[in-house]
């Protein structure tokens, strides 16, 4: 076990140089110009100004210099400086990052309480009124898109209830991360809790219905297998089937699904973030790549890949517990 | 100065969304509008109360840089405003000239030597004398080497302040050709040229004062603006800016009173940042702000909510299209009767309903009203006339022995994503109109300047905003030989009318070079025949009922240190 932890860690170096590496050589293919766009894109640049802002970051070097450099700079943990703010990128990933992780932690719990929830019961109840229901809205969360879903759920709880006079707790802020107060960094503190609904649920409506459709699917296989019959001819009550018997044998592929997501979540949040103002790391490489800051893309890239191999090892282990028949680093076990 | 294209892009994309999502949403709730209540400027200012501002960063989010010596967006240029005073202003209503931390100025007589007078017991907000060698630090900031910074061009070009550019290059450590005498209050510059306007250059804020025991504390003083940034304007920082949240401003209680006379009303400006215009805007329609901006589409509707509340004085900006004046098919003078033709089939103002929704103005000329010295209809190309079009592109045919409908198709260049293909196929179908073929020819927006400087364009979408309100500062950037190589995209040259700038520049007094100036625009215009200016840009702001005293200056800024929240 510790042995395959180990090697699944060790991994993350090989996936994070290939990702950075590909995305460095992008970057020089690229075409484009960050010093024409930092003075507006629309105007001209003097010669002396750019040969300043070249050579202050570097950018007048060879593309290797500038590679050997970025990495001989990550390993004294130095993630760079951003050309267009001047600015450490550490500093950039230490205001993002959190408020990402956040939203993404928010949007994963909902689909798993109404995800899972969902998909089991329009398994169990196969056919009825339920399973309809859960069809039906599942499939118009996942058609639904992000931007619209956020502006429709702005527009109801935000201008619609102020232009009618409903009471206060009826009235959601639209934009921004308000307060920014979290206890335990995971639990809004305050009226923080009123910025963040509408987001996560955003957020989450694609994957929860996705998480839905996966967990009956797998449900539906599960309540069919021998094991179920036996369990319940054992004389186990029926919820006890259901939910020990069946739901954690059918929940390996559905944690993979979440899993995935939840490493997705945190960086490619970008529309739920940008209809929402909250200013997380998606909208922060997004903003880079237009104005071509190579520093602040490839320093959170960097981190959300290192990040997604991480959480992936999480949920391979997490299988073990789930399925004991799942064993790692043995050879021959099963 | 620009508008970001990437959030007009994305409001343009969200504003069709969203009006098949909730589109009639007027007629039912009608009666509970509470902002619609028309705006009376009267009454008197009552101190107190916070301002929370969407119109600023919540369409195009954080700014890279909110330091005078590095923002170079509108946008990022706005709270520094209202944090710092300069030597001048333009009065926001206006646009004349004021002394501010000036009292008075003076020049030699070629007005390459000018002279300014401190105000006494001006203060920075920590306490400390606003003094000339504070100017002389911030300017040498400004141009040293390793700050890089993309304003630099205001002191190297645009003043040439003597030792500026010595400075860039990395050879020279002190701005030669600024004195600065504490004892006396007296600001001596040195100038490379004659330059009338200077006392108006002085007034953008990249020339704004630092208060050196503060600032050189810093050790990266491109970073200045992370934290507590010291003024000497009617508001300070509250804390240091949130990024991708907010930077909020409060009252400067020991403000000396500006060209006005008071302090400021309202007690705290909270600048919001976000990056769609549409969701901005929900917000301020959900009670949660005083401004934001008007979404692309949504600009009839907004009209019809919030009536006068709007705030649309064109801000100093102009979109054109130029001809690349070293083209063998469009440039050159041979030329110009075809050019003559183009110019007078374009349709502006189907272009304005169309593409706008009517928000912009047709230009009737460069330079746009705001500008003092602006003649409306100055150029007497200005406005459609297909049937003189066609009569002198016959006469082009006859003089040059060419055939309109059989030339290459021209090519109508402009950068992609920034929303100028509709306006580049109205364009299209005007010049059908006179049997000329064309072609839409989309270039890379990242390095669409530096093609077009490289001569690619034939027929070429730009837009020029004004650093500064004078007449001088859009012709050069643009028209001028001197400028090839900058911003002078169209490759015009003509020594007479780098002469009539030239004169013009030699000015002390602004009256006497205003006719210098319209005779220079009028060359470029109607002899020439170099653009044609399509529309002055507009700003586009709606503000809640409760502000009052609503003014937006020319160059687009906020004035609000003049505005109160009605009780």
């Amino acid at each position: 076990m510790a042995g395959y932890v180990l090697r699944r860690t060790l991994l993350v170096v090989p996936v994070v140089w290939g990702a950075v590496s590909v995305l460095f050589v992008v970057f020089f293919l690229l075409p484009g110009d960050p010093v024409e766009l930092m003075s507006g894109g629309e105007r001209a640049v003097n010669a002396e100004t750019r040969a300043a802002i070249e050579s202050k970051y570097g950018l007048d070097r060879p593309w290797y210099e500038q590679y050997g450099r970025f990495w001989s700079q990550l390993a004294q943990g130095d993630l760079g400086v951003s050309i267009t703010q001047g600015r450490s990128v550490n500093a950039i990933l230490g205001e993002t990052a959190p408020a990402s992780v956040r939203l993404a932690f928010w949007a994963v719990v909902l689909e798993v309480l109404i995800g899972v929830t969902a998909g089991v019961l329009s398994a169990v109840r196969r056919r009825s009124f339920v399973d309809a229901l859960a069809t039906v809205s599942t499939t118009v969360a996942v058609a639904v898109p992000v931007f619209v879903l956020g502006y429709l759920l702005q527009y109801m709880l935000g201008v619609y209830t102020f232009r009618h006079d409903f009471p206060d707790w009826a009235r959601f802020p639209v934009q921004g991360i308000g307060p920014d107060s979290w206890a335990l960094f995971l639990f809004p503190r305050g009226s923080q809790w009123k910025y963040l609904v509408l987001p996560a649920v955003t957020l989450a409506s694609v994957s929860t219905a996705v998480v839905a459709r996966m967990t009956r699917a797998t449900m539906l296989e599960v309540l069919d297998a021998d094991y179920m019959r036996t369990a319940a001819a054992k004389g186990l009550p029926r919820r006890t089937v259901i939910l020990k018997h069946g739901l954690r044998n059918a929940l390996v592929p559905v944690v993979t699904l979440v899993g995935l997501d939840l490493g997705a979540l945190i960086g490619s949040a970008v529309l739920t973030e940008a209809v929402f103002g909250w200013p997380g790391m998606g909208l922060a490489i997004h903003g880079a790549i237009t104005s071509l800051d190579a520093p602040i893309v490839l320093g959170l890239s960097l981190v959300l890949v290192a990040a997604y191999v991480v959480v992936n090892l999480f949920v391979d282990l997490s299988y073990a517990l789930l399925d004991p028949r799942i064993r790692y680093g043995k050879a021959g076990a099963r | 100065m620009r508008r970001s294209p990437s959030a007009t892009l994305v409001a343009v994309v969200a504003a069709l969304v969203l009006a098949s999502a909730c589109g009639n949403d007027g007629e039912d709730d009608q009666p509970a509008v509470r902002q619609e209540v028309p705006t009376t400027d009267g009454g008197a200012p009552i101190s107190g109360g916070t301002l929370v501002d969407l119109q600023n960063f919540a369409t195009s989010g954080d700014p890279d840089h909110i330091d005078p010596a590095l923002a170079t967006t509108v946008q990022s240029a706005q709270p520094g405003h209202l944090l710092w005073d300069g030597l001048t202003e333009n009065d926001y209503r206006t646009g004349e000239l004021r002394p501010m931390v000036a009292e008075r100025w003076d020049s030699n007589g070629d007005a390459t030597v000018w002279t300014f007078k401190l105000r006494p017991g001006v203060t920075f907000s920590n306490g400390d004398p606003v003094l000339p060698s504070d100017f002389k630090y911030a300017w040498e900031r400004v141009v040293t080497r390793s700050m890089a910074s993309s304003l630099s061009y205001h002191l190297t070009d645009n003043a040439r302040i003597k030792g500026a550019r010595a400075m860039l290059d990395g050879t020279a450590t002190e701005l030669t050709g600024v004195r600065a005498d504490d004892a006396n209050l007296t600001l001596t510059v040195e100038l490379e040229a004659p330059l009338g306007i200077f006392p108006t250059v002085v007034s953008h804020l990249v020339f704004s004062p630092m208060n050196r025991r503060t600032v050189s504390q810093v050790t990266d003083q491109t970073a200045y603006d992370q934290g507590m940034m010291i003024g000497n304007g009617p508001y300070r920082l509250a804390e240091p800016w949130r990024h991708g949240r907010s930077i909020t401003l409060v009252r400067n209680d020991s403000y000396w009173g500006g060209s006005n006379g008071h302090k400021a009303y309202i007690d705290r400006i909270e600048f919001r940042i976000s990056k769609d215009v549409n969701a901005a805007y929900t917000q301020f329609e959900s009670g949660q702000a005083q401004t934001a901006y008007i979404p692309a589409g949504r600009y009839a509707d907004a009209r019809a909510r919030y009536g006068r509340n709007i705030s649309d004085r064109p801000v100093l900006g102009v979109y054109y299209w130029g001809f690349n004046m070293r083209d063998p098919v469009v440039g050159g003078g041979d030329n110009m009767k075809l050019r003559q033709a183009i110019t007078l089939a374009i349709d502006r103002q189907a272009i304005v309903d169309a593409v706008y929704s009517g928000s912009r103005k047709v230009a009737t000329g460069f330079t746009p009203p705001g500008i003092p010295g602006h003649r409306e209809a100055l150029s007497e190309l200005f406005g459609r006339d297909l049937e003189r079009a066609r009569r002198v592109l016959r006469e082009w045919e006859q003089e040059t022995d060419k055939d309109a409908s059989s030339l290459e198709p021209i090519r109508l260049n402009f950068s992609v994503g920034g929303g100028h293909e509709p306006v580049a196929t109205l364009i299209q179908a005007n010049l059908g109109e006179l049997g000329i073929r064309s072609t839409l020819d989309p270039r890379d927006p990242t390095t669409y300047v530096s093609q077009m400087q490289r001569g690619e364009g034939q027929f070429l979408r730009s837009g020029w905003f004004w650093d500064y309100v004078a007449y001088d500062n859009g012709l050069f950037p643009v028209f001028d030989s001197r400028a090839i190589g900058g911003d002078n995209l169209v490759l015009h040259q003509n020594p007479k009318f780098d002469a009539a700038i030239d004169e013009a520049r030699r000015q002390r007094e602004a009256a006497s070079a205003i006719p210098i100036y319209q005779g220079a625009e009028k060359m470029v215009l109607d002899q020439d025949v170099v653009v044609v200016p399509l529309n002055w840009y507009t700003g586009q702001v709606v503000y809640a009922s409760e502000l009052r005293n609503v003014v937006q200056g020319a160059l687009g800024f906020f004035a609000y240190d003049e505005m109160w929240l009605a009780k």
